[in-house]
Parts: structure tokens; sequence; C-alpha cells
């Protein structure tokens, strides 16, 4: 493929503009379209940006075609727009923010419908693209720790620490809208599990999902204990740990650093300024730069980009095990 | 010797900001949560030799300006606008749509006449000039109410969220319109980025006078968030001698050691200043080496 990618936006809230920010930076990439529900969007983005279609008018969005899709709405909302892309035929390429759906029988489907679209499919799971975890990626396959025997994640942050009884419900609760990350970070480094229990959390009383504890397990044996939280105090940017034990020591990570523990006494810590982290274009985060770039060479190289809706789907199965388990 | 070269505290370290890693936040001292403890810090600093102060707008901040300004003292203001993170949680909590009614309201309740004209104005036009110009009267009317003055801050940057997307959207004519309100005001105009080459290529394509330009960039011997390499943006320096050019994250968030930061900043003259947090009374008397370091060649 030689030519300019034509990309477009659905849904124009926080992570639709860092999308669209970047996509606009990634070589022979053009953003092209934005549609927004919100006729108060549509109107200022349409003087502010030009060059650009911004439309609250789906129509009028649907009757182009386009060589990806971004859809960044509010999860209850993935499915159906989804679904729509692919019948209209609007495009074979889509990037979601995650969570894929907000049910794994949603995900199901549309991992069927990207089956049949042959196109490229990704979930924006950012954090496997950050520096700290892809070294530590490395670390697990060099065998640096030895034989892993057992982990701990967290995602924490204090987004509604002050606001407990009151969480924004369109984001689907902190075990989907946070945890969501780090349970795919455990995916992605161990492969799948299977969950063994749930704790029953304090912070959950009000009915509200503010967070989740539980345990899992995979085939290989190793046991991890998970523990999310959005009204953790002391986060005000969510952070996403793995503290891994081995049998020749531990690797404790997260989006900064990198402390490895070996028994023998030695131990060594890596911070990002480390690992090489610049990027041509900063917006956000470096890591959001190389999962846009990840996906738009994945569609210019026609091969799978990950993580695609089949392994996103597995996260949303897990997420609604936690979730039945607690009630 | 260099020429004199400017030092101002930044406020990082008060909202529990880190660069190097959010652990190491979580582990300063809780009295960075008392706006008269960081103005203690803010005032050691000066007596240490710092110039001003660079601070993102918001209630704590505001706060240590007008204590700041009763015990007598007048650093040099340079002031950041959006508080991006206030704004994200924000977004988080309401939404978008919600964070950008909430603003609505707050522009309203500020009885500011000039933002809540220029606010009807981009509403009812759909005019976002007149919506950035409301915005902006905003955050400048907070200030100098706590400066009990019609003058000031002496710089007003954009926050880097606003320079990067507007910079990526091709959002020229907001570069030129920021710069035009700000000199009407008598403010100096300044972008913080941290993709600077990119920033200064599309400034200097829009024509836009560099000469009075403030811009804020990550500049330090780690190459830490110098995008898209350190050597490119040292070399797009070259090509704007005479903008003030002031270098944050000088020491990657506490990565570098003050002598060997220092050292790297001094052998690039087209930085005319640099900003450095503070958490400690300790960090705060560091600012005598600093002042002293960066006039030494």
């Amino acid at each position: 493929m030689d030519k300019e990618l034509k990309v477009a936006i659905i849904g124009i809230g926080k992570m639709g503009l860092l999308h669209a920010g970047i996509i606009n930076n990634i070589p022979g990439t053009r953003l092209v379209a934005i549609y927004d529900q919100s006729p108060l969007m549509k109107r200022f983005l349409s003087k502010a940006v030009s060059g650009v279609l911004v439309t609250d008018n789906y129509k009028k969005f649907a009757a182009d075609r386009y060589d990806a899709v971004y859809v960044t709405t509010p999860i209850p909302t993935h499915y159906g727009v989804i679904k729509n892309l692919y019948e209209k035929g609007i495009t074979k390429n889509i990037f979601v923010e995650k969570t894929l759906t907000g049910s794994f029988e949603d995900s199901k489907c549309l991992c069927q419908l990207a089956e049949q679209s042959s196109g490229v499919n990704m979930v924006g799971y950012m954090c496997r693209f950050a520096v700290t975890y892809q070294k530590t990626a490395e670390f697990l396959k060099d065998n640096t720790i030895g034989k892993i025997i057992s982990f701990k994640a967290y995602a924490y942050a204090s987004d509604f620490s002050q606001n407990i009884a009151n969480p924004l419900a369109v984001k689907g609760g902190a075990t989907r809208d946070l945890g969501a990350h780090i349970i795919d970070l455990a995916f992605w480094l161990f492969g799948e599990f299977e969950l063994i229990s749930v704790s029953q959390d304090s912070n959950n009383q009000l009915g509200i999902d503010n967070g989740s504890k539980f345990s899992v397990r995979n085939s290989s044996g190793i046991t991890a204990d998970f523990d999310i939280s959005w009204v953790k105090e002391g986060y005000r940017l969510p952070e996403f740990g793995l503290i891994i034990s081995g049998e020749k020591g531990s690797i404790s990570v997260n989006s900064d650093r990198i402390n490895l523990d070996f028994n023998c006494g030695e131990s060594k810590l890596l911070y990002r300024h480390d690992l090489s982290d610049n990027v041509p274009f900063l917006l956000g985060a470096p890591e959001y730069y190389r999962e846009n770039k990840h996906f738009i060479s994945a569609i210019i190289a026609n091969k799978k980009a990950f993580p695609d809706f089949n392994t996103a789907a597995k996260i949303d199965y897990l997420i609604e095990q936690v979730k039945n388990a607690r009630s | 010797m260099q020429g004199h070269r400017l030092l101002l505290v930044g406020d990082n370290p008060f909202h529990g900001v880190s660069h190097l890693s959010q652990d190491k936040a979580r582990t300063r001292s809780g009295d960075l949560d008392n706006p008269e403890y960081c103005t203690s810090l803010l005032k050691i600093a000066i007596e240490n030799g710092a110039d001003g102060f660079m601070f993102s707008v918001n209630g704590f901040t505001l706060k240590i300006v007008d204590i700041i300004t009763k015990q007598g003292l007048h650093p040099a203001l340079y002031a950041i606008a959006p508080a991006a993170s206030d704004y994200v949680r924000l977004a988080s909590q309401l939404g978008t749509p919600g964070m950008a009614i909430y603003l609505a309201k707050q522009i309203l309740k500020s009885g500011n006449l000039k933002a809540i004209y220029y606010g009807f104005k981009g509403v009812l036009l759909q005019n976002p000039k007149a919506l950035m110009k409301a915005y902006l009267y905003h955050e400048i009317f907070k200030i100098q109410t706590v400066l009990k003055s019609k003058h000031g801050p002496n710089c007003f940057l954009l926050h880097e969220i606003v320079t990067e997307m507007a910079l990526s959207l091709k959002m020229g004519w907001l570069f030129q319109s920021f710069i035009k309100f700000m000199s009407g005001m008598g403010i100096q105009p300044g972008f913080i980025t941290r993709n600077p080459v990119l920033l200064i290529q599309n400034l200097l394509e829009l024509e836009i006078d560099l000469t009075q330009t403030v811009i804020v960039a990550p500049f330090n011997k780690a190459g830490f968030q110098m995008n898209p390499t350190r050597e490119e943006c040292e070399e797009i320096l070259e090509k704007i001698p005479q903008t003030e050019v002031i270098a944050m994250s000088i020491l990657a968030g506490g990565y570098l050691k003050p002598d060997e930061a220092i050292r790297y900043i001094n052998e690039i003259p087209q930085i005319k200043g640099v900003v450095i947090g503070v958490s400690s009374v300790k960090h705060a008397a560091d600012f005598k080496f600093f002042k002293e370091a960066l006039s030494e060649k």
C-alpha cells in the first residue's frame, strides 16, 4: 500500500482527541473525518480544524470509505458502532479503545465479524507498548529470574477517591475501565488464566464497582492475585504494576521503572530514561504513539495487530467472570 | 561568561508530579499539600537566586502566588494554562461535555465581563477564537485578582497538551490568535512542548515572530522526553537564536545529578533559562548552586 491512509475517528472525547493528534503525525497517514454525536463538538471542531470532515450526521460520515476507523466512544456503544462499520463496509480495519465491548457475548460476535472482514483489528491496551513492560517481556523471555511461580498485579487510581458513591456509570466500573489494562498485561506476558476466587471488597458496598480483588491460575501453574481500585489515595495518575516471583528472583515493574532483585543479593533498577523512550511525536505518553504506529504498520503490511479482538474478548470474559462471581 | 540566564522554580512537585516515578512522588513530604509550605520553599529558592515561578493556574498555585505577593516578594510569573491534569481528571469524572459545562459555569460565576462576553459570542457565533479569548480572559483574571493588579503575569504559556494538539491538527490560527491576544494584553506569550522540533518548524512556517515568544521544552543530558531525538532538539535551536527558550526537565526528574545537568545546559547558548521543581528545603537551597553554575562557562 503506497497511498496515504485515510483514517476516521468516531467519538471525540479525551481518547478520540489523543488518537486524532497522533494519527496526523504518523507518516503516510491522514485524519480525514471525525464523527461525534454531540452537535456542540461538531460545531466547534469543524471551525477549529480544517481539511477534516467533522460531522454529527452519521449518514454523511458513512457515505465515505476509510482505510481505518478508530472507535473511541463510551464502552457500552462499542458493539453497535463496530457492528455497523463492518456491516456497512465503511472500513475493514478497526481500532477500538479498550475494552472491546461491555460483554463477552458482544465481544464474541465482533470477533466473528472481524474474522469475516479480513481486515486488521486492534484494541487500545497501550500498556504493553510502554518501554518498561516491553523490557520486562524480554527479561521473561530470557528467563532472567528463572521459572515463574506467581505474581501480584495491581491497577490503582484516585479518580473517585473523593467521590466513592458516584463514579460515572458510562465508564463501566473500575474492574473494566481500569483493571482491563493490567489483565491485558498479564495475558500478554503469561498467557490465559482461569479465575480461582474473588474477594468481597468494601469499596463495592454501594453496588458500584469501585474495584475488585481476585485470584487466577494459568495452565503452567502460575498463580496471580489482582488488586484493582479507582478509589485509592495517592494515585493522581493511574498506575499499573506487576510484582513477579521467579525461582531466581523477582521483577517489580510499573510504567515508570523496573526493579530486578535476585536471590543471590544482586539487584538492578531501570527507569524509562534507561530504555530509549523517545518517539517521533509525543502526545500523552510515548506508548500511545507506538500503539498507533503498530496498528497503522499492520494495515500497511497486511499483518495482524496485537492485542486483537480475540485477545480482548478473553479479557472481557475474565472481567465478566469476576463480576458474576461477586454478584 | 554566559549572559544572565533565567532561573525559575517549577511547581510540578506541588502537584505530586515526578518525571522519574510516581513512587517517588508518593514518598515526598506530605507538607507539599500545604500552600504555606510550598510558598516557604519558593521563598528560599528566591533568596538563593531564583528569578521567578512557573506554575499551572489552579486554586493551589494561586494561593501560593497570593501568599508570596503578600509577603512583598514579586518573582517573575510564568503562568501555564490549562492546568491539564485538573481538566483530565474532570473529564474522567464528568465526561468531556460535562467538563466543558463545568468550565462555562466557572466563567459565569467569576463575573469577569470580558470572559462572559467572549464566551457568549463564541457559543452564539460558534467561533473558536472567541471561545479561546473567553478562556484566556478567565485565567488571566484569576491571576490578576490574586495580584490585585491589572497587569501580569509576565508570561502566559499554553500547556503542552494544547500546543501539541494544535500542532498536530494544523490549527495555525490558534498559535497566531494566542500570540496576538497575549501581546495585546502586554503579556509575553509562550508554548510548552515536548515536540520542539515540530513546533519550531511549524511556527517558522507560519512566519510567527519568535523573538517575542517563549518556548519551554525538555533539554537534558539524558535526552529524556527530547523528541524525536536529543540531537534534533539541539539543532533546531540554531534556527531561533533570539527566542527565549527555557529548558525544563534538566534533571530528567532527578535521574541526573545537578552538576552534570548544568554542564549540559551551559553547552547550549540558545537556552535562555531553566525551570527546576523544588520539593524540599534542600532543593530550594540548591538554587544558590544553580544560579552560580549557570553563570559559569
